[in-house]
């Protein structure tokens, strides 16, 4: 704690430098802000420096083609900003760029009316021009970005134009729900794009390479610096729109310094030692930071469960090639009583204790905990017993011989194999715990974890392993699962690419999806993908096991904090400051 | 001595071709492609993977992929990376200073401390320096870099020592005068250098006792003592220079080293190196990146063996290259 106020001290001296760099490109006295928002927070003390840690270098700063989580950390909600936002604790929709926004009664036509007087880092104003031209990149087919199938409705772009200078439509084919979380998509400036775009040249535009004062956003912060390896600097961006109870601008810090340390003990220990405000604790840190959260001035949070998930797979695909000269293991894993034994031989809790240090909760439906909206708690559960899943492979058909190995019903052995990515520890032990209980059923297991590249050929395109042990990163709209549980998605990872839906739970689900997408009252699509949710519980060709749950450990200088496993701590960094 | 240098240099041509080929069908013969993390995304289309595999240019087949690549290497073209989006140049460059840095000084502190001592063992056998140092050379040679690096930077913490703990400058360095700078570099430097000094330092001071050992055996050194001469002069002018050969070869081996002997050292202090990048790049196949490393590393390794062979005829006045 000693280092950081003597860090806090030089930087106020140094801060001169910094502040008058920011205030050279924030001349824009022309533009009036007419729609600016005002924090509900405590009003806070503007000034300091905010020191973190970053896992990885960021490898691009364009967040329309950017892939990686460690290039969206960067630049997502800090430099650039959406037309709405969801809220970081309650995940509903907030204004963002658009300080309002109407759907038409059929549910095709979105008008957005944009904040007035918005302007981009560099003084420039921000219009509805800018929002067309953000859609005419992300429509163009020679940019690699995942958003154009995100925004794709009924295999059609959507029709879009500029009303007024601050008014934006949309005109979607037909109803389509999910489609508000998609104006979530970052806003990028024409005045600084458009030639680049123009002469084919978008995607290598605002690479790393970039000197970081062309690049140019509406959100709170502006790269500063980037030091490869070593660090990337934000600094407040003066012309930012958000302003504290007093009507003064924010966000408060004036300088984010972000360590890029890609060992997550070294980040520990940079904690440990007061070099910064906040840290994500791993499971088995979380004692030992615990026991010091007095002496070192912060206090811990237990965020609740994550998004991300760790399932087991079956293959359960007549187009399986090694069904040549396997045939019954298609019928084993087809076999809804040999799923549901699998499913009551999860011990949960020991693989919390184990792979999670007791920092994990049990998943049992589709839909991540998180999502408070459509999460249905109500699904089938398989709690764990040997007993239950003993008697569901004797109804399943399945005996066991004189030195209790388990054999099929035409006498044959059970023997398969299961394989998860190499590397992911917590998943490795999770696989060890599975084997080890089906083993106690009698089955052979051949359990080894593999390299990831392999591992994905087999899911996807090989179509020839018998079970996997993977995960997903869920997400807050249900309809994002849509490349996943159709029986046409590519991700429907069990029997993908299906032509006709091979089970009639398949077709339902399929049309659930349909209607989920379509219906426009969150009332009915919380009634669809409830059922959705059900339907995998119960038929469950996705077994799921545990998912981490998110701990933070916050400095008690650093206020207005209110951390969640959805958006972090810094969902809000607007309205941080330090005390 | 011109014509022998020239002579390897076009001896290296045909070498790295080779070098490149290979490392080029091996990396495209193992499963999976760069896309692969992008398929297992829910947000991802087989349409994008499509379109991305042909920007990439790897929708041709293996062999095109290689001449494509080779042809524009001869225009002193090494790429564009998948991850970056930028030229492979442009990520290589200022990490490769930085590695290089880092193995220059881990290689100075051990070739400085494992000689003398090396000397002092073999002169003081079985005496109770001679153990010490052996034992500490064992436990040098066991402890794994990245737990000595872990074990230092806790030790660090703890003690409160003025040390920094991560990366290769503080976040004030930009307001610092030059020589503060050098000075800060330095402070950073400290730890991963130690860690991996200490690593080659056993072994070497190892190797160094056993050559000492053999040549203090010999029979000139016998002569040299029985005409007379200084003991020092024994040790250093006769003893050391024909002990000293075999270390002349193992310091060829270690240049080609500087680039990928510190890649979890590296991680666990924050040096900001090739390491870990490059560790990646091969596993996520992240080809032209790859291909740069590798291609640098054996440049490197090639170079540095003629150094070695060079430094060998220098002092062995035996070796004569024609």
């Amino acid at each position: 704690m000693k280092k950081l106020t003597v860090f806090s001290l030089i930087l106020i001296f140094v801060l001169s430098f910094a502040l008058t760099s920011v205030v050279v490109y924030g001349a824009g006295d022309d533009v009036e802000l007419l729609d600016p928002e005002v924090s509900q927070k405590p009003q806070g003390k503007h000034g300091g420096t905010l020191i973190t840690t970053l896992l990885g270098d960021p490898k691009t700063f364009n967040t329309i083609i950017a892939q990686e989580t460690s290039s969206t950390d960067i630049t997502d909600g800090f430099v650039f900003e959406g037309l709405v936002d969801r809220h970081g604790v309650t995940t509903e929709f907030m204004p963002e760029l658009a300080r309002d926004w109407e759907i038409s009664e059929d549910g095709t036509v979105y008008t957005f009316y944009l904040r007035r007087g918005v302007q981009w880092s560099d003084g420039v104003e921000f219009t509805a021009d800018d929002v067309v031209f953000t859609f005419d990149v992300i429509k163009d087919e020679e940019v690699p970005t995942s958003t154009r199938d995100v925004m794709m409705v009924d295999g059609e772009f959507p029709e879009y134009r500029k009303v007024d200078k601050y008014t934006f439509e949309v005109e979607i084919p037909k109803p389509f729900a999910p489609f508000l979380n998609n104006m979530t998509t970052f806003i990028i400036p024409k005045h600084k794009l458009y030639d680049a775009w123009k002469a084919g040249n978008f995607n290598n535009m605002w690479g790393i390479d970039t000197d970081p004062q062309e690049i140019v956003g509406t959100g709170p912060f502006t790269i500063g610096e980037y030091k490869p390896g070593e660090r990337v600097v934000m600094l407040r961006n003066a012309n930012h729109w958000r302003r504290d109870p007093q009507g003064r601008p924010i966000p408060y810090i004036i300088r984010w310094v972000r360590v890029i340390s890609e060992s997550q003990e070294t980040q520990a220990l940079l904690f440990e030692n007061g070099q910064t405000h906040f840290l994500g604790v791993r499971g088995i840190d979380y004692k030992r930071f615990a026991e010091d959260a007095e002496k070192g001035n912060y206090k811990m949070i237990n965020a609740g469960p994550t998004f991300s998930t760790n399932f087991l797979v079956f293959n359960m695909n007549p187009r399986n090639p090694k069904l040549e000269e396997q045939p019954w293991k298609y019928e084993w894993f087809t076999n809804l009583h040999f799923r549901r034994a699998v499913a009551y031989s999860m011990d949960k809790n020991t693989m919390i204790d184990q792979a999670l240090a007791g920092f994990g909760e049990p998943q049992w439906s589709p839909v991540s905990a998180p999502n408070k909206v459509y999460l249905n708690e109500e699904v089938k559960k398989y709690p764990y017993s040997l007993e239950d899943a003993k008697e569901e492979l004797r109804q399943g058909g399945f005996t066991w011989n004189d030195q209790g190995q388990l054999l099929d019903k035409d006498g044959r052995r059970v023997e398969f194999n299961m394989v998860t990515n190499a590397g992911n520890t917590v998943r490795e032990q999770i696989l060890n715990i599975v084997a080890a209980e089906l083993r106690e059923l009698g089955m052979k297991i051949n359990s080894t974890p593999i390299e990831f590249n392999k591992l994905v050929n087999q899911l996807l395109s090989e179509w020839d392993f018998d079970t996997i042990l993977i995960g997903l990163t869920g997400g807050v709209e249900p309809h994002s699962g849509s490349n996943v549980w159709p029986s046409h998605g590519h991700l429907h990872m069990w029997n993908p690419v299906q032509e006709e839906p091979a089970t009639e739970w398949e077709a339902r689900i399929d049309e659930l999806f349909e209607l989920g997408a379509t219906a426009t009252k969150v009332e009915d699509r919380v009634k669809y993908y409830n059922e959705f949710q059900e339907i995998i519980a119960e038929k469950i060709p996705i077994i799921y096991t545990v998912t981490p749950n998110s701990l933070f450990a916050v400095r008690n200088t650093l206020k207005n904090v209110e951390p969640t496993a959805y958006g972090g701590v810094t969902w809000n960094i607007h309205e941080l400051y330090i005390d | 001595m011109r014509t022998y240098i020239l002579r390897r240099f076009l001896q290296a041509v045909p070498l790295l071709l080779a070098i490149s080929l290979l490392s080029f069908f091996i990396m495209q013969l193992s499963p999976g492609s760069y896309l692969d993390t992008m398929r297992l995304n829910p947000d991802v289309s087989e349409n994008l993977i499509n379109t991305m595999e042909r920007q990439y240019g790897l929708d041709k087949s293996i062999p095109e992929q290689y001449f494509h690549w080779l042809w524009q290497l001869l225009h002193g073209n090494l790429g564009e990376s998948f991850t970056y989006k930028v030229p492979v140049t442009h990520v290589i460059k200022s990490r490769m200073v930085n590695t290089i840095i880092l193995s220059v000084a881990a290689m100075i502190i051990a070739w400085m401390i494992s000689i003398p001592i090396g000397i002092y063992s073999a002169t003081h056998k079985y005496t109770i320096g001679d153990n010490i140092f052996t034992s500490l050379a064992f436990v040098g040679l066991s402890i794994p870099n990245f737990f000595f690096a872990l074990l230092l930077l806790f030790l660090i913490v703890k003690f409160n020592v003025p040390l920094p703990i991560n990366g290769m400058t503080s976040i004030m360095h930009n307001f610092l005068t030059p020589m503060g700078k050098v000075v800060d570099i330095l402070k950073h430097l400290l730890v991963p250098a130690v860690v991996l000094g200490t690593a080659s330092m056993a072994s070497l001071t190892r190797i160094m006792r056993g050559q000492m050992i053999e040549a203090m055996r010999s029979d000139y050194i016998r002569t040299a003592r029985a005409k007379g001469l200084k003991e020092r002069k024994v040790i250093y002018k006769h003893a050391f220079r024909n002990a000293i050969n075999p270390m002349i070869t193992i310091f060829g081996f270690q240049i080609s080293a500087l680039l990928s002997g510190a890649a979890l050292t590296e991680t666990v202090t924050g040096w900001p190196g090739l390491g870990k990048m490059m560790l990646t790049a091969v596993r996520s196949k992240d080809l032209y990146l790859a291909m740069a490393g590798l291609m640098i590393g054996s440049v490197l390794l090639i170079i540095g063996n003629l150094i070695a062979d060079i430094m060998l005829a220098i002092s062995d006045p035996r070796i004569r290259y024609n």
